[in-house]
């Protein structure tokens, strides 16, 4: 990743601890907070990205 | 405009489990992305493991994937964590991901597609229902 000269994001981090509790049958996330905690991922990894690429 | 253009996310998962969480959160990710951006999921479990010899003749698989992570802004990473690291299918495809030297990073600038940004999202499974298929 350093070779490749990557910018990792830190924070927010997604940690789903006990996995098995917040996933249905069918594999769909259904826990509200790492819903909530990766809709910030995402919005922040498209900002960096897009104030990197500038 | 830069704004409006469309970002292209590249998913990993560190897992080649059928049923992965892990590859289950990259699905979640895709109802929740913001506006104008695309994500694939791309399987580096398919990725031969790294070896200096196939460089002479790089596998059909890793061209695939050299090809995305040149196409895409970004890189959302999904792994479980192994042994207090990330997996050995995610490192392999980070060793691929570097190797040959320059291969991916090109002669592009490098502050735009060539560098994709990198984000870990784990997760982390009790040790007793730790599927490591």
């Amino acid at each position: 990743m350093i070779d490749l000269n990557m910018y990792p994001i830190n924070r927010p981090l997604l940690m789903v601890a006990n996995a098995k509790d917040k996933f249905d049958e069918n594999l769909k996330l259904t826990d509200e907070e790492s819903i909530q905690t990766l809709r910030d991922v995402l919005s922040s990894l498209v900002d960096w990205t897009r104030k990197l690429q500038r | 405009m830069e704004k409006s253009s469309t970002l292209t996310i590249l998913g990993i998962s560190g897992s080649g489990r059928k049923r992965s969480f892990n590859s289950a959160l990259l699905e979640a990710a895709k109802p929740l992305l913001p506006p104008n951006t695309t994500l694939e999921v791309f399987d580096v479990s398919r990725l031969p493991l790294y070896n200096q010899d196939l460089e002479l003749d790089l596998p059909e698989v890793v061209k695939e994937l050299k090809k995305k992570i040149r196409r895409a802004d970004a890189i959302l990473i999904s792994t479980p964590e192994h042994n207090y690291s990330i997996t050995a299918v995610l490192k392999n495809a980070i060793e691929w991901g570097n190797r040959p030297p320059r291969d991916v990073r090109g002669a592009a600038n490098p502050l735009q597609s060539s560098a994709p940004q990198h984000r870990y999202e784990e997760e982390r499974e009790p040790s007793s229902t730790f599927d490591r298929s």
